[in-house]
């Protein structure tokens, strides 16, 4: 075994001992482990996070990747069950509220919005991926997320010259920063106190860290989907689809829903089987027309040629699609556990034709 | 021409720890091909500027994992050497080879296309690639803020001070526990936090933090990009991406243009000769050029060996074309592209370089001087 210090460092350096034992801690579970799913895995286990939990319905898949996976680090503990994610959501929801955060992959938007209920009332961090054709999104969702940020502040410009008077000054804020420390420690003291706990239940070190960071303090909310699914932020959504560097991506968001509703109704996707490729296209119009209505924007279309580009994608999980979707997911975990960056907010919609993916806060 | 090392393998999934010490090119093909089926990957383990152009040509597209400003330059220019321009001054498709580059650091990278002659070149916007700035030494010497200007000053002033003459090895643990002591000392003395060992090693090996996640997004980049360009599936990134995760998630493409005066993806500098001048007057003349100042150079042309600095035996056999007329040894071509690799001198370090030359014959044909004279 190698020593960790050493084949973490690069990454060490990034968010230092404190975001890699976070990282050691955390228990993940994954949900489909096709190239979506294990491309985001592998960036988690290659990182050192402390366990994975792999949910897969297809046998190939969850016997293929445990040994693939495992020989990219040992010190992961591992565990691959073979059940279909939809089925677990639907007969065994306690069964997520065990992990620090569930990846989902792949998932079709009913289950998302079941998931996400599930999740939420658990207190478990949730993300979603999904690669399709040249398309896809990643979305995070938790009720709140708040984060101190580790970061190096230059206080001063480069031409303070003088390191007697800089340290002097640096003593000044230090005593103030310390006596500031006091006072709030002071009253969350009273403020536990009042709300029935332990007034020591929150240590002088995190209280410090805390203080410290304070300027720096981020909070992160995040919308239900179904919420977003059922009444998605109108002007937002009326700037989108008007906005040309939006087009693209609003366009995507649409059809990677209307997909779905697709789905539902001719137990297919789009452009997925030869020979019905016309056919498709004008069903995956009509699709997506009622879709818009449905949102609040009656007698808008989709331009042709997007629509005839999601049919010819026909579901296809393409691999490097995969590994770009899996990159920016795990990411985001990574940054969800360390709890020193700022994770992205609202989905983001990836762009594989041109790269002009978008966030889009709905 | 690397080799795998512990501190890889938190994010390059291909090697192992008992591939540690073997060379990356070599595991990585193996692994890679015992994983994918009828895929065949030749790996070579030596230094980019060691494979000679014709090498290059073979390929339809290069993919650059490169990490240095300096690697890019060089396979940028080999890329470009290939370009040919019509008459019209378009470059000509056939003689497009394209490159996909990517890089990274920490939670930041960036992907780009390169079409050479379309799109702008590496060279063309090198300005993207400011150089590393260092500190000022009179900021390490008397008013040191920060851990990093402790370090640089125990690492850049104080080891001259004390070992006189003897220089600085980064790979011998030894002396960077030195310039940690020194640097703890220079910390207390001023007060300031922050000085350790890791960061003593990263101060002064410039280490760049690396990690999976990152790296995926880029290299998934590349991928989708090299893979659209080879079939032709869907339209390219145009041109440059960059992704950026330290603050939300940002992701820009920008279009950056062609510097029309771009000497590496240009028609490359023209060069007016007699018939008379010898090989070896013309190497002179490369040393000498403004634009240029290549020394140690190697000429080809067509594929063809005209002269070789390097190795001994095709020096030798080339030896015999310096003396005669660059005119009869490129079969009396009125004008033509030469390449040339040497050296050339960059912000004060030697650098290898290639360029890519128009040898024009002067009152050949007639047409240098319709062409030079046209205007007067
Ligand atoms: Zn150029």
């Amino acid at each position: 075994m190698a020593e960790p210090k050493i084949k973490y460092d690069r990454q060490l350096r990034i968010w230092g001992e404190k975001g890699q034992a976070a990282l050691e801690k955390a228990s993940i579970c994954l949900l489909n482990c096709g190239p979506t799913g294990s491309e985001t895995l592998k960036n988690l286990v290659l990182g050192g996070i402390g366990s994975i939990t792999v949910i897969d319905g297809s046998k190939v898949e969850v016997g293929d990747l445990g040994n693939n996976f495992m020989e990219l680090n040992d010190a992961v503990k591992a565990k691959f069950i073979e059940e279909y994610p939809d089925a677990l959501i639907e007969t065994n929801p306690s069964f997520f509220s065990q992990f620090t955060l569930v990846i989902a992959t792949q998932l079709g938007e009913d289950s998302m919005v079941k998931l996400d209920r599930i999740c939420r009332e658990a207190n478990v961090k949730l993300i979603f991926a999904r690669s399709y054709g040249l398309t896809g999104f990643v979305r995070i969702s938790l009720k709140v997320c708040v984060l101190t940020l580790k970061l190096v502040i230059e206080m001063f410009s480069p031409s303070w010259h003088s390191g007697k008077h800089y340290v002097n000054l640096q003593k000044i804020y230090q005593a103030k920063a310390e006596s500031d420390v006091l006072v709030i420690e002071q009253r969350v003291r009273n403020i536990l106190k009042k709300i029935g706990r332990d007034p020591d239940s929150i240590s002088k070190t995190s209280i410090r860290t805390f203080c410290k960071n304070a300027r720096k303090l981020t909070i992160c909310r995040y919308r239900l989907i179904e919420d977003e699914f059922n009444s998605p932020i109108q002007p937002e959504l009326q700037k989108y689809l008007t906005d040309e560097d939006y087009s693209l991506a609003v366009g995507f968001y649409i059809l990677l829903r209307a997909v779905d509703r697709f789905a539902a109704n001719y137990n297919s996707f789009p452009g997925q089987f030869d020979g019905e490729m016309d056919e498709d296209i004008s069903r995956l119009k009509t699709t997506a027309v009622g879709l818009l209505s449905d949102l609040g924007c009656n007698g808008l279309t989709l331009t042709e040629d997007l629509i005839n580009e999601m049919c010819r994608f026909g579901a296809a999980e393409l691999h490097a699609v995969a590994a770009f979707i899996g990159g920016i997911a795990s990411q985001e975990v990574i940054k969800l556990i360390t709890k020193q960056f700022v994770p992205m907010c609202g989905t983001f919609i990836f762009n594989g034709i041109d790269h002009k993916s978008q966030l889009l806060s709905l | 021409m690397d080799r795998i090392e512990v501190s890889n393998l938190n994010r390059q999934f291909l090697f192992r720890l008992q591939d540690v010490g073997k060379p990356k090119a070599e595991v990585a093909a193996k692994r890679v091909m015992e994983r994918v089926s009828g895929v065949n990957i030749v790996p070579h383990f030596c230094r980019i500027e060691d494979k000679d152009l014709d090498f290059y040509n073979d390929f339809s597209i290069i993919v650059l994992g490169l990490d240095s400003i300096e690697a890019r330059s060089y396979i940028n220019a080999v890329a470009c050497s290939f370009l040919e321009y019509d008459s019209e001054e378009n470059p000509q498709e056939e003689t497009i080879k394209p490159m996909v580059d990517g890089g990274t650091e920490g939670f930041k990278g960036h992907a780009r296309v390169i079409m050479p002659g379309v799109t702008p070149c590496f060279e063309c916007t090198i300005w993207l690639f400011p150089p590393q700035v260092k500190f000022p030494l009179c900021t390490l010497a008397e008013t040191p803020r920060t851990a990093a200007h402790c370090i640089e000053y125990a690492h850049l002033i104080k080891w001259d001070e004390v070992h006189s003459g003897k220089t600085f090895d980064p790979d011998d643990p030894e002396h960077m526990k030195w310039v940690y002591s020194e640097a703890v000392k220079r910390a207390e003395l001023f007060g300031i936090p922050g000085v350790t060992y890791s960061l003593t090693q990263g101060v002064v090996k410039n280490i760049i933090p690396a990690i999976a996640s990152t790296n995926a997004i880029i290299s998934a980049a590349c991928a989708l990009e090299t893979l659209k360009i080879a079939s032709g599936c869907s339209k390219t990134l145009s041109n440059y991406l960059t992704y950026n995760g330290v603050e939300g998630l940002h992701t820009k493409v920008t279009e950056f243009a062609r510097d029309k005066d771009c000497l590496v993806c240009g028609p490359g500098v023209l060069i007016e000769l007699d018939t008379s001048v010898t090989l070896q007057k013309f190497i002179d003349l490369l040393e000498e050029h403004p634009k240029l100042l290549i020394s140690k150079a190697s000429v080809t042309h067509r594929g063809k060996s005209l002269y070789m600095q390097a190795p001994p035996v095709l020096e030798e056999m080339t030896r015999s074309n310096l003396s005669l007329p660059l005119f009869d040894i490129m079969d009396k071509t009125a004008k033509d592209i030469v390449h040339v690799t040497g050296t050339t001198i960059n912000k004060g370090t030697k650098t290898s370089c290639l360029r890519k030359l128009r040898v024009v014959f002067k009152g050949i044909d007639g047409v240098t001087d319709m062409d030079t004279a046209g205007g007067a």
